[in-house]
């Protein structure tokens, strides 16, 4: 009896107790599926759950490692993630930064930015895909036949140059009103006697920014910048459906996976891709936090 | 004290709700209660008309086998090789699956299918009962056993707009040199006028139109004895020629949508695209005027594709006979003129007794399509794959269309102007590696 109600009186005890459905949820829903990932990257992984699975040992990550499309398409992604990540941001921030004030309208505005955010990705691509269109998308028009810039239509999504350049304004345009709303909501906080204070000093508006703004907004600028790192550095669909000459590691992991049924290989890319992006992010945030110290 | 006991209660109980939802799930599917069986129906029929069709011809199915209950599971085509790969990983196939040849070539491969089962609802129909292109394309790689059972399939060639060519001068074209000289006369790409309709880009329908080129021109991705032969003269030839009819295209990767919307908005007066093009030619309102010729030059090559109805090995014995009842019922003549009906035109039969019956030559949906009806069946007996050599399929065509290299190689050599001999270079030692 006595040991009953020392477990009832136990705090410790009692608060892993509530803990204890969601570490499970939490271990059965990603630490489950992480520690197979890694089993399966050292084996040659059938596609028929039936027939047993080989022990290859690191040979599949010899695979990756000696394999130039992975490279290519690691390069091809980490300069995509940045130029989408940090445009992405500095547009949502100009944006926040100029609407963060009372006007007509701005509710009206307010929703015409978050619109691409909201609009599922592929109708999107759909409306890019036919703006850009070699017979008769407007863009084209407009190039050919308004302002003469060319003989021909360009071929936009054929050409590597140019298609890398538009999956990254596609995203630049889908992704900052994410970064935009993060931001606006904790400018809005901000108590606004800290401008007048500065005003007072004064600041000028680029003084004020680093002085009151920037620090408020620094902790949601790390959460959306490692939010967005992460979204864009695995994605798929968007580039996919876009292009076929931007080959982003989530077009090649998904290859892997699913055209070629090479599981191992598949899971050894996305083990060594998550030290990756894991690495970067704690990078971001030490840098930071160091500044933040300093 | 009472506070914790209540907290401690409530979370139990949402513990215990929680669990509850990763029960075994053999009540809902796949399973047998009070002698009833259970199989899931795995098809590509989403669009709300079609599944109506299929519900339709499911619940006929349950009226005469009132123990077996059949679940339709509409899976958009995109993602069907995906929802595969993943049910099979899990032991989850559906007892019943609608493939093309290739998806269930690749399944086979990977020890997914009863191919006994299979076997045994083709005998039982008489595989005299199907066409014999149809049946052909479905073999295993020995010939011993078959991939699935043929349900109904669909044909791919030149299609012509009669119209148009007469406008000309010109008939139906019968070979390679009649194509380029249409192609050449109607390309005047400022008045959005385009000499034939091709696909470019890297996907599997520019390596369905480009292997009928190629076998037409004696070139296929394997020789008898499985040696890859992508590398040679007649393939290059074939994909020289493409490369030139390709200029007298539209610009750029063209994919499915493209080819169509220029052959029904006449913008070009011949197109490679399948049966399904029928459908918009008779909306656009020249259906009569439409014909189908094949890509002839050494030969003459028709591609094709037989939808099957496969049965998983990852059910139960009850569940297998459900399956083989099921599947006996979708290829009995009325049931298989349901389904064919479902896209007029588009599908068509793969049974003489279908083909012949005047129930379904005279079906008010199947009479515009009357002059093109004996071309098609004849194109079907007729049909050419890469991957197929002098009656043997081989199964690792299906792994080499999925990984996209020989479609890849062409839209570099189409869109990209890459050499024409280091992509086919570059794709036969690909292939080789991945054969191996």
């Amino acid at each position: 009896m006595s040991k009953v109600k020392k477990f009832w009186e136990n705090q410790n005890t009692f608060a892993y107790l509530l803990l204890a459905p969601s570490i499970i949820l939490l271990v059965v829903l990603i630490g489950y599926p992480m520690v197979y990932n890694l089993i399966i990257s050292f084996q040659d992984v059938p596609v028929n759950p039936m027939m047993p699975s080989v022990f290859v040992g690191i040979s599949n990550y010899k695979d990756v490692l000696a394999d130039k499309e992975f490279y290519s398409s690691v390069a091809i992604t980490v300069g995509y993630t940045f130029v989408v990540v940090v445009l992405s941001t500095v547009l949502g921030l100009a944006a926040a930064c100029f609407l963060n004030r009372d006007f007509k309208g701005k509710k009206l505005v307010n929703a015409l930015i978050i619109l691409s955010y909201v609009v599922p990705s592929v109708c999107l691509i759909f409306c890019w895909r036919y703006m850009f269109n070699n017979i008769y998308g407007i863009i084209n028009y407009f190039v050919v036949h308004v302002f003469h810039l060319a003989d021909s239509a360009p071929l936009w999504f054929d050409n590597p140059s140019s298609a890398f350049i538009l999956v990254c304004l596609f995203n630049i345009w889908r992704c900052f009103p994410y970064a935009y709303m993060s931001f606006i909501a904790i400018m809005t906080s901000i108590d606004k006697s800290l401008y007048e204070a500065a005003e007072i000093d004064g600041a000028s508006k680029w003084e004020k920014f680093k002085a009151v703004t920037f620090p408020a907004i620094k902790p949601t600028m790390v959460t959306v910048v490692s939010l967005r790192m992460i979204w864009t550095f695995y994605i798929y669909a968007e580039v996919k459906l876009l292009t076929s000459q931007v080959d982003v590691l989530g077009v090649y992991l998904y290859d892997m996976a699913f055209a070629t049924h090479d599981f191992g290989k598949a899971a050894a890319i996305s083990l060594i891709l998550f030290v990756f992006i894991f690495a970067c992010v704690m990078l971001i945030r030490k840098v930071v936090l160091k500044t933040d110290e300093d | 004290m009472k506070k914790k006991l209540v907290a401690s209660c409530l979370i139990l109980a949402m513990s215990a709700t929680l669990f509850a939802g990763c029960g075994n799930k053999s009540e809902e599917a796949g399973g047998e209660s009070d002698g009833q069986v259970t199989i899931q129906f795995m098809h590509q029929q989403v669009e709300e008309e079609r599944l109506s069709v299929v519900d339709q011809i499911i619940s006929e199915f349950e009226e005469a086998n009132p123990n077996v209950k059949v679940e339709s599971m509409p899976v958009n085509e995109d993602d069907f090789d995906q929802k595969i790969t993943t049910l099979a990983g899990s032991s989850e196939l559906p007892a019943v699956i609608e493939f093309s040849q290739d998806q269930a070539k690749t399944s086979v491969t990977n020890q997914l299918l009863d191919t006994a089962a299979m076997n045994e609802v083709i005998s039982t129909k008489g595989e005299d009962a199907f066409f014999e292109g149809a049946l052909d394309v479905v073999k295993t790689e020995d010939g011993a056993d078959y991939v699935g059972v043929p349900l109904c399939g669909w044909v791919q060639g030149i299609w012509c707009n009669t119209a148009m060519l007469e406008s000309k001068g010109f008939s139906l074209p019968e070979s390679w040199d009649d194509v380029r000289a249409i192609a050449e006369a109607f390309y005047d790409p400022a008045n959005q006028s385009y000499g034939i309709a091709l696909p470019t880009s890297d996907s599997a329908f520019t390596e369905q139109v480009f292997s009928q080129f190629a076998l037409s021109n004696g070139a296929n991705v394997f020789d008898a004895d499985g040696n890859v032969t992508i590398d040679t003269d007649a393939m290059k030839e074939a994909a020289e020629f493409y490369k030139e009819l390709a200029g007298y295209s539209m610009p750029g990767s063209t994919e499915v949508a493209d080819v169509k919307d220029a052959f029904v908005g006449q913008n070009a007066p011949m197109c490679m695209y399948s049966t399904y093009i029928l459908g918009g030619c008779q909306e656009a309102g020249f259906l009569e005027d439409v014909q189908l010729a094949l890509p002839t030059n050494t030969e003459s090559a028709a591609y094709g594709c037989v939808t099957v109805l496969s049965i998983s090995n990852q059910i139960s014995a009850e569940e297998s006979e459900a399956a083989k009842a099921f599947v006996s019922f979708m290829i009995e003549k009325e049931h298989n003129e349901e389904w064919i009906t479902m896209a007029p035109g588009g599908v068509q039969p793969v049974f003489a007794e279908v083909a012949e019956d005047t129930a379904y030559t005279e079906n008010e949906a199947i009479v515009p399509f009357a002059h093109l009806l004996e071309n098609v069946g004849e194109a079907f007996d007729n049909l050419k794959l890469f991957g197929s050599v002098d009656g043997k399929n081989f199964m690792a065509m299906g792994d080499i269309t999925n990984s996209g290299i020989i479609s890849k190689a062409l839209n570099n050599i189409l869109v990209q102007d890459a050499d024409i001999d280091a992509e086919l270079a570059t794709a036969q030692t690909s292939v080789e590696g991945l054969v191996k």
